[in-house]
This record gives C-alpha cells, sequence and structure tokens, in this order.
C-alpha cells in the first residue's frame, strides 16, 4: 500500500505544526479532509516548544546506564548532564485552526522535517501561486526561515519586527500557554505586527507567521 | 386406476355397502396418506412402559404396563391403545430361544391390528352374522435384541408404497424390557439401549409459520424442558432464546440473538472465534494521535469490543536546528496511551558531546509506530 506525508499546518499561515505518513487516504471532500484532521489529532493539536537547559553535575549518575547500549565513559559523560527540573510548556490549539494536507513530490531533506517540522511550511507546488493550507490539492514543503528581528512587550502591546516585509494581506496570530488566540494584520511598513494581548511578562506563546519557524517565544518587557 | 377413489352418488341411486365402505376408505386414504407425507412416524402420544415392581422368592420383578396413546406407524397407519395394557410374559418367553443373559434387553412392539365384529344390529336384518365393525386394535410384540435397529433405520414411505392395504407387520417401537429367567417374569423396562431410543411423531415442513408473533420448540408438552423460541416484541424487535422453561413461564435467557444481531450466552464459547486483526503503521510526529486502522471506529475501540496494541520507536535523525558538533540523543519519552487518547508524545533531548557543558536542547521529536487493533 503506497504511503503518503501527510502535514497538519496552522490554517491562516501555513507553518507545519505535525506530519504523519501513513497509507494513502481516499480523500473526497472536505468532510472527509477534516475527518482525517479529528483522527490525526482529536479536538485538539498538542504543541510541545522546545526546551533548552544548562547542563550541571550531579552526585550520583544515572542517566543513562550502561545497559542501553554506551560505553562507560560515555555514560559516565552523560551522568555529568542531568539538567534541573524545569516547566514544560506545552500549547493547545483548537482542531478547527489546523488544516491538513498532503505533500506531493520529493522532498530534499524528509529526515529533517519528520522530526523538526515546526521549521517548515506548506507552499504551493508553483511557486507564484499562493498556498490555501486545507484546500485538498497537494502541497510541497518548504523552509521557515524568516528571522524575527525584535519582540517587545508593553502591556497590552506585543510587538514584532521582521527584517523583511510582509505581505499585506498575511494575518499573524499568536497563542498564549492559556489558550488564548490574537490575531492581527501587518502595519503599514509591514515589517511590523502589533499585538494587543492581555497576557503577563514571562508568558510563553507561539507566534504563527508565513515563514517564521515556530518556536516557543516569552513575553519579555 | 389409482386408488385414490372418490365416491360419488346420483339421485335414486340405490347406494349398496361398497358404496358406504367406500367412503369410509376414501377419508382413511387421506389420512394415511397424510400421515406419510407431512409427519414423521413414531409415538405421537403416550404409550409408555411402566414398571410394577414384585418380589418374589426374595427376587424382584416386575409387571409392565402399556400407558394409553397413540402412534403413527410408517405407512400413515393410527395406532391407538385407549386405557392401559399390560403385558403378557408368556408372550416373551415364547419367543426367547437359546442363551439368554441378564443384559439382554428385547424391544416391545406396537403395530395396528383389525379385529373384525360381527352381530350388530341392522335394520331390516335379522341375520347377525356378517361382519359390521372393525375395531382398531393394537398388537403388542417383542422382538429379538436389536431387532429394533433395523426398523429404527428404514426410510420413510413413499406415497405409492402399499397405498390402500397396510400389512400387519408395520411396527413402532414403544421401549424394551429385560427378562428374569429364573422367575420368568420381567425384570426391568428400558427406555433407551446403547443411545437408541423411541421414536417420535415428527413433521415434514420447509417452512413453519406462526398466526401471532411467537413461534417456539420444545423437548416436552409441559413441566420443565427445554425451548427454542422466536418471540417479537412490542417495539418491533424480534428475539431468539434458547433455554430452559418451567410450563408457562418464558425460557431462561440462555442464549439469545436480538434483530439487531446482538448474540448474548451464559457459557462459554467453544472453540472461541479467531480474532481479527488490523494493523496501521508509519511515522507520527508528537502531540499526534495514532490513526485507527481503516475498519475500525472509535465507538468500537470505547467499548471494548477492539484491543489496542501499539509499538513506538523514535527516529533519532539529527534536525538540523541543532548546532552541535557531536549530538547524541536521550529519549526522554516516546508512548502514547493505547487505552486513552492514543496521543504520541516522544520528546528527545540533544547532548552536544564535544562540549559537554553546554546546554541541553529538548525537541518534540517524530516515532514510527505500528498500531494492531484486534477483536472479534
Amino acid at each position: 500500500m503506497p504511503t503518503t506525508l501527510y502535514a497538519l499546518s496552522f490554517r491562516s499561515s501555513g507553518n507545519i505544526l505535525g506530519v504523519c505518513s501513513l497509507g494513502e487516504q481516499k480523500l473526497d471532500d472536505q468532510a472527509a479532509w477534516d475527518a482525517l484532521r479529528d483522527r490525526l489529532i482529536g479536538s485538539k493539536l498538542v504543541l510541545t516548544h522546545s526546551r533548552v537547559g544548562p547542563v550541571t553535575k550531579v552526585e550520583q549518575p544515572e542517566l543513562p546506564s550502561p545497559k542501553v547500549g554506551h560505553s562507560a565513559p560515555l555514560a559516565q559523560k552523560l551522568s555529568k548532564l542531568e539538567p534541573p527540573a524545569e516547566e514544560v510548556a506545552e500549547f493547545e490549539l483548537p482542531a478547527e485552526e489546523v488544516t491538513v494536507d498532503a505533500i506531493a513530490g520529493s522532498i530534499h531533506d524528509v529526515d529533517d522535517v519528520l522530526v523538526n517540522p515546526y521549521t517548515y511550511q506548506v507552499a504551493s507546488p508553483v511557486a507564484t501561486r499562493p498556498a490555501f493550507p486545507g484546500d485538498g490539492q497537494p502541497k510541497v514543503v518548504t523552509p521557515a526561515n524568516a528571522i524575527v528581528k525584535s519582540e517587545t512587550f508593553q502591556r497590552p502591546r506585543l510587538t514584532i519586527t521582521l527584517q523583511k516585509p510582509l505581505s499585506a494581506q498575511t494575518m499573524a496570530v499568536v497563542l498564549f500557554e492559556s489558550g488564548a488566540l490574537v490575531r492581527s494584520s501587518p502595519e503599514a511598513d509591514l515589517l511590523t505586527v502589533m499585538f494587543l494581548c492581555t497576557a503577563e511578562v514571562g508568558e510563553k506563546y507561539l507566534l504563527f507567521l508565513p515563514g517564521v519557524p515556530v518556536q516557543a517565544r516569552v513575553l519579555k518587557a | 386406476m389409482s386408488p385414490v377413489l372418490r365416491p360419488t352418488f346420483s339421485d335414486g341411486q340405490v347406494i349398496g355397502a361398497s358404496d358406504l365402505n367406500a367412503h369410509v376408505d376414501y377419508d382413511r386414504l387421506a389420512l394415511g396418506l397424510h400421515e406419510r407425507t407431512e409427519h414423521l412416524w413414531g409415538v405421537a402420544s403416550g404409550l409408555s412402559l411402566r414398571e410394577i415392581p414384585h418380589t418374589m422368592e426374595g427376587e424382584t420383578y416386575c409387571d409392565v404396563e402399556l400407558s394409553p396413546g397413540r402412534a403413527v406407524d410408517r405407512l400413515g397407519r393410527a395406532i391407538v391403545a385407549i386405557e392401559p395394557r399390560l403385558l403378557d410374559p408368556r408372550e416373551l418367553e415364547s419367543r426367547i430361544t437359546g442363551a439368554q443373559t441378564e443384559t439382554d434387553v428385547y424391544p416391545v412392539f406396537v403395530q395396528a391390528l383389525d379385529i373384525e365384529h360381527t352381530g350388530q344390529t341392522r335394520p331390516g336384518k335379522c341375520a347377525v352374522g356378517q361382519v359390521s365393525r372393525i375395531e382398531e386394535g393394537l398388537l403388542i410384540s417383542f422382538g429379538a435384541p436389536g431387532s429394533e435397529i433395523p426398523l429404527l433405520e428404514q426410510r420413510p414411505a413413499t406415497v405409492n408404497e402399499e397405498l390402500g392395504a397396510p400389512p400387519a407387520g408395520d411396527k413402532v417401537l414403544v421401549g424394551w424390557v429385560t427378562w428374569n429367567k429364573k422367575l420368568g417374569r420381567f425384570r426391568t423396562v428400558e427406555t433407551s439401549v446403547k443411545g437408541r431410543g423411541v421414536r417420535y411423531v415428527g413433521v415434514v415442513a420447509s417452512e413453519v409459520v406462526a398466526g401471532g408473533g411467537a413461534l417456539g420448540l420444545r423437548t416436552r408438552p409441559s413441566g420443565a424442558r427445554y425451548a427454542l423460541t422466536l418471540t417479537e416484541n412490542s417495539t418491533g424487535g424480534c428475539e431468539l432464546r434458547f433455554g430452559k422453561q418451567d410450563g408457562p413461564l418464558p425460557p431462561s435467557p440462555t442464549f439469545t440473538i436480538d434483530d439487531k444481531g446482538n448474540v448474548t450466552y451464559a457459557g462459554t464459547l467453544s472453540p472461541l472465534p479467531a480474532a481479527n486483526v488490523l494493523a496501521e503503521s508509519g511515522v507520527i510526529f508528537h502531540g499526534l494521535r495514532l490513526p485507527l486502522p481503516a475498519g475500525v471506529d472509535e465507538d468500537q475501540v470505547s467499548s471494548g469490543k477492539v484491543r489496542l496494541h501499539a509499538v513506538l520507536a523514535p527516529l533519532l535523525q539529527v534536525p538540523a536546528s541543532i548546532k552541535a558538533s557531536a549530538p547524541i540523543p536521550v529519549v526522554q519519552q516516546c508512548s502514547a496511551d493505547v487505552d486513552g487518547d492514543r496521543r504520541v508524545r516522544c520528546i528527545v533531548r540533544w547532548y552536544d558531546l564535544a562540549h559537554p557543558t553546554q546546554d541541553f536542547v529538548e525537541l518534540p521529536s517524530a516515532c514510527s509506530y505500528l498500531l494492531v487493533a484486534s477483536g472479534t
């Protein structure tokens, strides 16, 4: 049975939020696509942001033990890498904000798409045409490598500035840990997006913008 | 000419005895044909052997009584006893020849016997020497051990077999007796021998239709018995039920099938039905749910009709976003709760062994999976 790569992406931006390779599905209409999405995520999609922690020494090295196949020196080395406990932020996105698309054609680095989909987005196979995630048409995967130049928060304003201009029709969205979704359009300079939000400093959020990789960010004053 | 002759009469006809007898013969013939074509021969009611125990010279013996009843022989002829009849031990004794053992069991048969009676008064006739009534009597006979076997195995009579002239030799088995040679009396009554039993009447039908929405098959006419019933209910449904039944009460629901195909049973299935197994495999990212195999729905899983088994293996491809010269993964989590929402949790922590004092990076990742659904 042939298999197909299906990408789950944010509806308004095309940012890929998850991928799944499974047997080719027969999807004739929008209801069938929605049913596939619901099979894959249920009523929500759980997003876990990447976490960075410092390495510290521990008194009793146990991670990992030689039983799992590492040589003794390697195990000893790793045993010193036990990080401090840190809360992991998770975001939950309602299913209706998520679309599913079949990925057509070959992918340059399919393994990286599989393990690191947050740095990719779906796009139309025809470069000159805009992509409409979830429209039932095959998509391609392209890297999302646009750079966010700055993020500033002066309650209630969150201002995001990009290096490259956005399209005037772009819809930018931020998702907070609380589940709140805030939408906004680019300012006149097409480089700045401003959100009005009730969040507090220190709260984590995800930014969904075409071309921008999805990663956890923190509101900083 | 067909032996099926229906008498008919005309005005002014002088009706003789043969005309009247033809009328009787026609009805008897019709009844016999019905019995032999739409029913299976055997005992219809009663005609069971009952022991009446006695003691003589310190030994026990019994008299044997045949209860009233009715049977139909293979040719469709009725055999009726309207009162109890004692079996004559001398009849059996006269048939026993050669060596006889205590384990010998002698089949007891009944058969129809016409007994002519004369002397009945008839109008306008003084002489009474002619036969005026025929008693449809009963003859009890004994057979040699095992002689019941060919009788039980004989084929049903065809329509034309000995039509209109049933021989006296068509027997119906009603039981067995054993013999006390010392006393010259019956010793016991047996109702079955080596798995063989009395044969009871049956019905030949390719379709049986109930008049009121309920149909039943019962092992006995009354009392404690087993029943198979097919009963419509007031909501338009129907239930097939097998179970023990006492009197007029409904059978116990030992085994039931409802109109939706739901089967319930009190015992165990043997052999167990082979389980259907469906599988789905692929690669899936953290946060997604393992998709059920095609043909399996959520209701089947939540109701427990289908069991799920999952095998997950993390993909340890180094993400391009990891900027490390000697990256090494440590899988923090790779699981999916198959009894819950089947959401995959796959977290991999990346260390750089070339710079062990640097920070680690923990990323959600993908895993390959095999999801197996098994059920009946």
